[in-house]
């Protein structure tokens, strides 16, 4: 980005002329000319984030502080170094590049403490796609708490935390391995109240860690892994070493797969070595020149949505093998396709894992089918999500140091129906759902308990199951309220009898809430089985994108939500787009996730909730198949 | 053996053996049209003598078109030769082929020119194709010579020792020049589509037999061009159209074609295109019918009402598809009009559709509608009482040509069953028939050698009888003014005029209209709707 594109606003007054501004930067490749740019005439001292020291600021008492991020990503960094960094009554934030389907930011700090004390507060664009906030407080703030702020603003999370032990880092250069949370300790010394700041610890090899209280585990920084570094004397040792422990976590709140396109504009890009680091490059030109640390960004991965795939070639190996192998599980858990047509050497093997590398495409003809290449996405980010989030990678550590971690939560699933032959059906679609914890609450509308189908495929169930029975004239709305108010999960999800899953379709949308932070998660109604002509239709639903409604079958939302919205309207149809609505106008967001582990069955009118005739399918359909032909992900065997 | 399905013309799915490697058992009867050129012949058969392929698989049938004084078998030749001649007016390259065809016993007829001296492994190269799949045409190399030739000993000599291609020069000799254009282009024609019949050229090809006479024979009222038609029916039959590079043959002397070439387009221009419906760059004219239509639309008229079936027909004859013919399907011969109240007939809409059309040169009634619509390229099945758009049909029949579709089906309406109007690609049907496993549906195996598509029917401008309007004469082109500029100027300005009273007058009227309008009613609140489940 040029100086000129960084221009802020005519009117822009952050501190006087000659002022002391101290400047925290995270990703930035000159930061030398963003900082004359946005804060010209002040005297401004200027630091990396990752050579920040955890002692006191250098510069005391600064006018204002300055926390400038090239993206989303990189500012989520900062927020976890809010103990390291200065308060001061004027704080500016700035990202300068973010991904397209990023929103305007806003400040949310604490209600009636931070907030209370806000007295302006400005938001500019800033050239193509950054923005400028500039804050103003009639007390001295951390500026860690404004950054904070604005990321919580950023996802759909009104909570911004993690469900895990607290951490605290010995040395602000491991920031990136627990990125995002204000709440991290920074410096690692013993507090003095006599509670300790952490559960937690993570240090630098070689460093003190006076706490005794709690447990640390140690990381170099990432410069102790470059190539040149593993060639030094002992540097081998740390190679033979390696494992995905090693590899910083990818930060699913911002690299995720959000904004995933299904129909690429592009073709094939290759990952190559330019002035030796990995460039993702298309047609000669190129796209995203990862850092050297091997971070992969919100905005980076946004700029790779319209190729087709990434292909890769594992040497030369980026910066070091720690750093490649971090570039490919923050793309893999973005769900860029890749391929590999190499086979992977030892240390990506040990790095990343072999179940992740076995994911990956062998050739080009593996993503030539748009189908098959979100197939090939899904399948890697998934598991990449798993293998290397920060949530995961954390939990991993909690249990190694014997720390208590959260088990998975349970999700009701409220399953109404009116036709008793089709419990056995719908239950062993459940049945077979894998990777969560669940229970059933089949409300019985109309259809007695003792029916015989029924009671079959209810004793045949081996999973927790409530029956609950509805008179046939009660509104479907009223019907779900009353399964409902049986369930016991933390989470709800609704489910349509006849209907096919696949054995992941909760499992990603559990994996989708994480990532997303929305209230509402479901999949996008792209598939359907048109059975009077024995025909699979594929909609042009965009998914992984905040919207305004998923498909009604397949919404999973927080029990204690649902509840604060008054449950469903005791109506007979349309029950899923009333609550909806009333979810987004009671401030709350909807995220639709991938389409591929759902297909709707569309059976013969008046049999069906959906009244549109063949031809509305046909209509909007972007592909079609004769018979019955699911995605690869929902597994069916016929 | 399971039928192999080569989808269009990509027959990728056959692995051919190496020429010399397997073991024929398919028989093949080599068809020769001659007339006069004894020394050519000579040479045809010597080169025949000499193939790779069992003798006692192959057959060769000559047929003598009327030579004086007449042809002769020479010494060297295959075993089993056969020498017939035709009848005095029963003349012409069709017709002798024919002759040759009834009495051929072979599984393989393989057309071969009188001129033709075939390489060694000629034959084995075509039979390798044949006894792949049951439906295939395969087209060999020919390089045209024009050097003078040797005797047949030589070359009997040259072609069992497997020299064939010592014979001639080669460099001085010329390809089939069209042929291996349209192999570079097509990808050795299988991506060539509803264009690979046009290499049934009799000099060189090769048909299954049982194919061939499910088409039947070459067609005599043609004098030239009667191969390039045969190979359209082929295709309207399921074939599928083979190039085999390695069935190398030497044509002695250029082709009619190489000489003539200007006249004898010139000719075929005229004749051909009336029976190959595919030619589409040679029927361009908008509202022409040929003798084989593009399009048969197939309307069962049986149970339905007279003014269903009229609104379709007339519909699809109304269409900008002109190129089709309408057949009507219904109990024509059993009508019977009661001669005094012919408005109370039994059968009266039967009767009434029957007398509607009955001079229409687009429409015909069967009583039963054949199993194919062959040589028509499509047939569109169509409900009495749904209504093609003045379009629709051009759309579709360009759709299913671009996309190879065999089957388009139209969703027009339901109730529990999808009513349905179907567009059916007539080779793709006849290929599914083929390869078809017993009980399997046509439409399963269409999906595997050509692809099927549902369309939506109100998108595609299909509307139900009661909704569709009547078609209409298109109004004559306003003749352009005449006389002077300021003339016009001076009509356009009385029209205004006239247009402005009559808007002040519907103003009038709409207002008194409102006035009886407003008595006091509930008044609607401004709620805006609830918005639709998506």
């Amino acid at each position: 980005m040029t100086a000129k594109a960084l221009r802020p606003p005519g009117d822009l007054l952050f501190v006087k002329a000659g002022a002391k501004v101290a400047a925290a930067c995270a990703g930035l490749e000159d930061p030398d000319e963003v900082v004359a740019a946005l804060l010209g005439p002040a005297s401004v001292h200027a630091v990396d984030i990752e050579r920040v020291s955890a002692g006191p600021w250098p510069v005391p008492d600064p006018a204002g502080v300055a926390l400038l991020a090239r993206t989303p990503t990189d500012l989520r960094r900062l927020v976890s170094l809010r103990g390291a960094l200065p308060s001061a009554v004027r704080v500016m934030v700035a990202i300068l590049e973010t991904p397209s389907w990023f929103d305007t930011p806003q400040v949310v700090m604490s209600r009636g403490v931070g907030q209370r004390v806000l007295r302006e507060c400005r938001v500019h664009r800033l050239g193509a796609s950054g923005w400028l906030i500039t804050t103003r407080f009639s007390k001295e703030q951390p500026a860690g708490d404004v950054a904070a702020a604005i990321t919580r603003g950023m996802t759909g999370f009104h909570l911004n935390a993690h469900p895990l032990p607290a951490v605290a880092l010995g040395d602000p250069a491991l920031a990136d391995w627990w990125p995002g949370d204000p709440d991290a300790s920074c410096g690692g010394a013993p507090e003095k109240s006599g509670v300790p700041s952490a559960e937690l610890g993570l240090r630098l090899p070689d460093a003190e860690w006076p706490d005794r209280r709690v447990p640390v585990l140690a990381r170099p920084p990432w410069e102790h892994a470059t190539w040149t570094a593993i060639g030094a004397p002992g540097g081998y040792e740390r190679l033979a070493r390696l494992d995905p422990g090693q590899v910083p976590p990818v930060d699913e709140r911002s690299v995720n797969p959000r904004g995933f396109l299904r129909t690429p504009a592009k073709g094939i890009g290759d990952i190559v070595l330019a002035g030796g680091r990995w460039t993702a490059r298309l047609d000669g030109r190129d796209l995203v020149a990862f850092p050297e640390s091997g971070l992969v960004t919100d905005t980076d991965v946004d700029r790779l949505r319209r190729l087709r795939a990434l292909r890769l070639s594992w040497r030369p190996a980026h910066t070091g093998p720690i750093a490649a192998a971090r570039v490919v599980a923050g793309l893999a858990a973005a769900g860029v396709p890749l391929i590999a047509p190499s086979p992977p050497p030892a240390w990506a093997t040990a790095t990343l894992g072999e179940d992740l590398l076995s994911l990956l495409a062998r050739e080009d003809a593996d993503v030539a089918d748009d189908l098959r290449r979100e197939e090939l996405s899904v399948r890697m980010r998934r598991h990449a999500l798993r293998a290397h989030g920060t949530t995961a990678r954390w939990t991993a550590f909690a249990a190694a140091a014997g720390l208590p971690v959260p088990g998975p939560p349970t999700i009701s699933v409220v399953m109404c129906t009116r036709r008793g032959d089709l419990v056995a059906f719908a239950l062993g679609q459940i049945a077979r759902q894998r990777g969560v914890e669940l229970e059933v609450v089949l409300a019985l509308h109309g259809v007695p308990a003792g029916d015989p189908d029924v009671a079959a495929a209810v004793s045949a169930f081996d999973r927790p199951l409530t029956v609950v029975e509805a008179p046939a004239e009660m509104p479907f709305g009223a019907v779900l309220n009353a399964a409902v108010a049986r369930a016991s999960g933390a989470y709800v999800t609704k489910w349509d009898d006849d209907d096919w899953y696949g054995p992941d379709h909760l499992a990603d949308l559990l994996l989708a809430r994480g990532y997303s932070g929305a209230d509402l998660v479901g999949a996008a109604s792209e598939f359907f089985y048109l059975e009077q002509i024995n025909v699979t239709i594929r909609r042009r639903w965009t998914s992984e994108t905040m919207s305004d409604h998923v498909a009604g079958g397949t919404f999973l939302i927080a029990r204690e939500t649902l509840a604060a919205l008054g449950g469903f309207r005791p109506i007979p149809r349309s029950v899923d787009i009333e609550l909806f609505q009333s979810l987004l106008r009671a401030g709350g967001c909807i995220y639709r996730t991938h389409g591929l582990g759902f297909m709707a069955r569309r059976a013969a009118r008046g049999k069906h909730t959906w009244q549109e005739p063949v031809g509305y399918f046909l209509h909007r359909a972007k592909d079609q198949w004769r018979g019955f032909r699911p995605s690869r992900l929902m597994e069916h065997r016929p | 053996m399971k039928a192999p399905r080569i989808r269009h013309n990509d027959y990728s799915v056959l692995t051919p053996p190496e020429l010399g490697a397997w073991r024929p058992r398919l028989t093949v009867s080599v068809i020769i049209a001659a007339y006069g050129h004894q020394d050519k012949l000579d040479l045809t058969l010597a080169a025949l003598a000499g193939q790779s392929y069992p003798s006692h698989l192959l057959e060769v049938i000559v047929i003598d078109d009327g030579t004086a004084p007449p042809l002769r078998l020479p010494e060297i030749a295959p075993e089993r030769t056969r020498l017939l001649r035709t009848e005095e007016g029963s003349r012409g390259r069709a017709n002798a082929r024919n002759v040759g065809l009834e009495v051929a016993d072979g599984d393989v007829v393989h057309w071969l020119d009188a001129d033709m001296v075939t390489h060694h492994d000629e034959v084995e190269a075509h039979m390798r194709w044949h006894h792949l799949a049951g439906y295939l045409v395969v087209m060999g190399y020919v390089r045209y010579v024009e050097e003078d030739w040797p005797a047949p000993a030589e070359v009997y000599a040259a072609v069992s020792a497997g020299a064939g291609e010592k014979l001639f020069d080669l460099e001085a000799s010329e390809p089939h020049q069209w042929i291996v254009d349209l192999a570079e282009r097509t990808d050795g024609l299988r991506a060539a589509k509803d264009t690979a019949y046009r290499v049934h050229v009799t000099n060189a090809a090769s048909v299954n037999a049982r194919l061939l006479r499910e088409t039947g024979p070459l067609q005599t009222e043609l004098v030239l061009g009667e191969d390039t038609e045969l190979g359209y029916r082929l295709a309207q039959h399921g074939a599928a159209f083979v190039l085999e590079p390695q069935a190398r043959s030497w044509h002695l002397g250029r082709s009619m074609m190489m000489r003539d070439g200007d006249r004898v387009s010139r000719y075929n221009r005229v004749f051909v295109p009336d029976r190959v419906a595919h030619m589409r760059w040679q029927r361009t004219h908008p509202k022409r019918q040929y003798l084989v239509p593009y399009v048969e639309v197939v309307v069962d008229a049986t149970g339905a009402s007279y003014e269903d079936t009229r609104a379709t027909v007339d519909g699809v004859l109304a269409g900008s598809l002109h190129d089709l013919q309408v057949t009507l399907v219904g109990p024509w011969s059993t009508l019977a009009e009661d001669r005094r109240s012919p408005q109370y007939s039994p059968n009266l809409d039967l009767l009434l559709v029957h007398g509607l059309y009955r001079h229409d040169g687009r429409v015909r009634y069967v009583e039963r509608l054949p199993e194919s619509a062959a040589p028509t390229p499509y047939r569109l099945t169509c409900p009495p009482g749904w209504v093609p758009g003045p379009d629709s049909l051009r759309r579709m029949v360009a759709l299913a040509a671009d996309q190879g579709y065999g089957l388009i089906s139209v969703a027009l309406d339901e109730t529990d069953v999808v009513v349905t109007a179907r567009l059916e690609h007539t080779g793709a049907y006849a290929r599914a028939r083929l390869v078809a496993a017993p009980g399997e549906p046509l439409d399963d195996a269409v999906e595997d050698v050509a692809g099927t598509y549902w369309v939506d029917g109100a998108t595609w401008g299909w509307l139900p009888a009661a909704e569709a309007p009547e078609p209409k004469a298109q109004q004559p082109a306003r003749p352009a003014p005449s006389g002077k500029p300021g003339q016009e100027v001076v009509r356009l300005r009385e029209e205004n005029a006239r247009l402005e009273r009559r808007i002040a007058q519907l103003t009038d009227e709409l207002e008194r209209v409102r006035l009886s309008a407003s008595r006091p009613r509930r008044r609607r609140l401004p709620f805006p709707r609830r918005p639709e489940r998506r």
